[in-house]
Order: C-alpha cells, then sequence, then structure tokens
C-alpha cells in the first residue's frame, strides 16, 4: 500500500536535494575516514556531485510548486561549472598524488605529516 | 489504483541506485572496488539529471564525469598500488565518530529538505501537460499546460460549430485573453484539418501549441460529436536546450533576456582548466625527470667505474 502510494505521487525539489544531501554526507564521512589519498579524491567528487544534483534540482521548474522559484538556465550552467572544477580538480589532486607516491612509496595520507609543526 | 507515475518511479530507482554506490564507496576497503561503486553511483546520477530535464548536463555528466575523470582516478589506482589489493584500514573509533557525525548532519540536511514548503510537489504537478481532445463540439475545455510552460496556465480552448458553407476550419490563439478559439464544421472538417490548420509554420498557434492526431485510426474521418480524442493539443516541448546553454555561455540569455550571460566565467573557467591541466602534466613529470637524471648519474658513475677497474687491469 506504501509502496503504491510511494510510485503514483510526484517527486518535487525535496527530493532530489535528499539525495544531493546523502551524496554530501558519504563525500564528508568518506573524506574523514579514508587513509588512501585517491579514497579522499573520491569523497570530493561525491561531495561536487551532490551539489551538482542540488543544482540542477533547483534548475526544474516543474520540481516546484511555484514554478517562479526556480533557477533555470542558471542551475544548469552552474553545474556545468561544477563539473569542469571537479575535472581541473582531480588532474591536480591526482598529480599530487603521485608526486607523494613517488616521494614515499605510499599514498596513505597520514604519511604526509612533514609539515607538521 | 492510480497509474504508476514514471518519474518518479525511474527517480526512486536512480536514487536508489546512485545513494546505495554512494555508500559502497564510504564502506567498500578496497580502492578498485570504490572506484567502481564510484562510477556506477555517478552515471546513476547522470540519469537523475535526466529526470529533470537537464539532458546536456547529463550527457557532459557521462561524458566528463564518468567518461574521463574516472579514467583519471582508475589510472591513478593502478599507478599507486602497492599490491593487487590495497586496503587501509581505518581504525574503529574513527568509524564510530564519522558515523556519529555524518548520521547527524544527514538528520539536519533531510529535515531541511522536505521542511521548505516550496520544495514540495505542488497540486499542479499530477495534471497531464497540456492537452485537450474534440470530445464534444461546443464545449469550453481548460488547456492544461502548467507543467509545459507557465506562460500557457489556464488557456481555454473553445471549439466552436461554424456555418455549413465554411470549409476550412480555423484556429485563433488570443493571449490577452488566455483562449484558443477553433471553428470547425460538425460532421464535415476532419481532425488532420484542424492539426494542419494549427501546426501550419507561421501561424500564430503554432508559436504556442503543437497539435497532433493519435496513432491509430482516430482522427482520420470527420469529427463528429462525441470523437473522442481525436485531435491533441500540445505546448511543444522546448527542444532547443543545448543551444540556450551554448549562448547562454557566449553572454546571450534566449530565455530571459533579463539575466546576464555567462561570457566571463566561462573563459575564467577555460583558461582555469588549460592552467590546472598544464600544471597537473608539470607536477606528475617533475619527478620521473628526477629519477632519470639520478639513473643518469647512476650510469655515469658505473661507467667511471668501470674506465677505472679497465685501466687498472692494464
Amino acid at each position: 500500500m506504501l509502496l503504491a502510494s510511494l510510485f503514483t505521487e510526484p517527486v518535487g525539489v525535496a527530493h532530489y536535494v535528499a539525495v544531493g544531501a546523502v551524496l554530501f554526507v558519504c563525500g564528508a564521512v568518506c573524506m574523514a575516514t579514508k587513509r588512501n589519498a585517491l579514497g579522499v579524491l573520491m569523497g570530493v567528487e561525491l561531495v561536487l556531485n551532490g551539489a551538482n544534483l542540488n543544482f540542477i534540482a533547483f534548475s526544474q521548474p516543474a520540481l516546484y510548486a511555484d514554478s517562479a522559484w526556480a533557477l533555470g538556465l542558471d542551475g544548469q550552467l552552474a553545474s556545468i561549472f561544477v563539473i569542469v572544477l571537479a575535472a581541473a580538480e582531480a588532474a591536480v589532486a591526482l598529480a599530487i598524488a603521485l608526486n607523494f607516491y613517488n616521494n614515499f612509496t605510499s599514498i596513505d595520507v597520514d604519511h604526509a605529516d612533514e609539515l607538521k609543526g | 489504483m492510480e497509474a504508476i507515475n514514471w518519474h518518479t518511479f525511474f527517480f526512486y530507482l536512480f536514487a536508489l541506485v546512485t545513494c546505495g554506490f554512494a555508500l559502497a564507496v564510504v564502506l567498500a576497503q578496497n580502492i578498485v572496488r570504490m572506484a567502481f561503486s564510484l562510477i556506477v553511483s555517478l552515471g546513476a546520477s547522470a540519469g537523475l539529471f535526466f529526470l529533470a530535464g537537464a539532458g546536456f548536463v547529463g550527457a557532459m555528466q557521462l561524458m566528463i564525469y564518468v567518461g574521463g575523470t574516472l579514467v583519471l582516478l582508475v589510472f591513478g589506482v593502478m599507478l599507486t598500488a602497492q599490491g593487487p589489493f590495497v586496503s587501509m584500514r581505518t581504525r574503529g573509533g574513527e568509524w564510530v565518530l564519522a558515523a556519529v557525525v555524518g548520521g547527524s548532519l544527514l538528520a539536519v540536511l533531510l529535515q531541511v529538505a522536505f521542511r521548505n514548503p516550496a520544495w514540495l510537489p505542488g497540486a499542479e504537478q499530477q495534471r497531464p501537460l497540456a492537452r485537450v481532445h474534440t470530445s464534444r463540439l461546443d464545449a469550453q475545455f481548460i488547456l492544461e499546460a502548467r507543467r509545459a510552460d507557465p506562460k500557457l496556465l489556464g488557456t481555454e480552448v473553445v471549439i466552436q460549430a461554424a456555418g455549413q458553407q465554411e470549409a476550412a476550419p480555423t484556429a485563433v490563439y488570443d493571449p490577452a485573453a488566455g483562449r484558443v478559439v477553433i471553428t470547425i464544421v460538425p460532421d464535415k472538417t476532419t481532425a488532420a484539418e484542424v492539426v494542419q490548420v494549427i501546426n501550419q509554420p507561421g501561424s500564430p498557434l503554432a508559436q504556442h501549441f503543437r497539435a497532433r492526431l493519435p496513432q491509430g485510426h482516430l482522427g482520420l474521418g470527420a469529427l463528429r460529436p462525441g470523437d473522442g480524442g481525436t485531435v491533441g493539443l500540445e505546448a511543444p516541448r522546448s527542444q532547443e536546450r543545448p543551444a540556450r546553454l551554448g549562448l547562454a555561455l557566449l553572454g546571450a540569455r534566449v530565455d530571459d533576456p533579463k539575466r546576464s550571460g555567462y561570457l566571463l566565467p566561462f573563459e575564467i573557467v577555460s583558461v582555469h582548466l588549460l592552467v590546472v591541466l598544464v600544471g597537473a602534466a608539470y607536477l606528475a613529470r617533475a619527478r620521473r625527470r628526477a629519477a632519470t637524471e639520478a639513473q643518469r648519474e647512476q650510469a655515469e658513475q658505473a661507467r667511471e667505474a668501470e674506465v677505472l677497474s679497465a685501466r687498472t687491469s692494464r
């Protein structure tokens, strides 16, 4: 019964934002707990993707109760910039990670403590 | 039983895959499995983009994110792997702390998401796209166009019977009054003629609506009182969305001329991407050059030692 009503009701911005929130929290926890630098990088990707999903949801007028609130094209453009930003960030972070691996023969972020103190 | 809302169905499907594999990224200990879960999660979120009507961004997500960035990540995994299955265990206490912090953050964010009434779906979403059927003559139909275009809100479609001598049907749209008047000759005008008149290029009605004939035998004969589902009127779907996006990136907004374009951010981001890629290439090759220098030095030393040993043996 609950399942049937779940699929007949329309979804709104709130549902998309909820998925974005789950992605954001997963990414944040991933960044905090992973010791592999590439795992931290994947956490960043998840966080950026959550933000992207929010932008897309905010851009669509049909998802709002009142379509005057929608961002329109601005939301999609912002998410395109986020995608480009994520690509750039991944390239630089990967280069740093490779450099770090070449220097320390380890990818564990806990070993990167030379700048400490 | 009500009909299944397929948007909702596919939303839950993609949302489940996205969230489930995002959770798998967090919980997996093996970096290769994490990368795979991330690929699936990002791909499913591209499906969510498509569902939200952002087809171009969804395609970009698939091409750049899933096709480019993650391949880069997988290369990173390959280049830094210390064994076939690398795992760096997180301590148990950290897991507990992360679960507490993450869980409370998630609870706050979900509450915020569902608190805002403006973000919840409105009643208007349950209505179909703009569509009117000539089910009865001389009747008034409300065109339900809210989802398709806010401009069409509450447009009335009036179908009038004209005098017998008039052969061609006419269709007039009056935006000020918000009504479409279609004049037909009962039992003589065919639905195809009505569709042709409405869709005629250059007619003022064609800018706002697109009429269509349903598949099958309906609509081939003359219109009669009681004909159901003969002519469908719907607001045209905006097909130029990528063009609008591209124009907005070049500084021209066709969707809303009052808003500004994105030429400067686009240029900044392009230069940024270029600089970042040059920087990444430089960073990635710096160490290798040092290694080759060290190797060259080693080789030179070895050669000198050889020469020395050759001299001493002579």
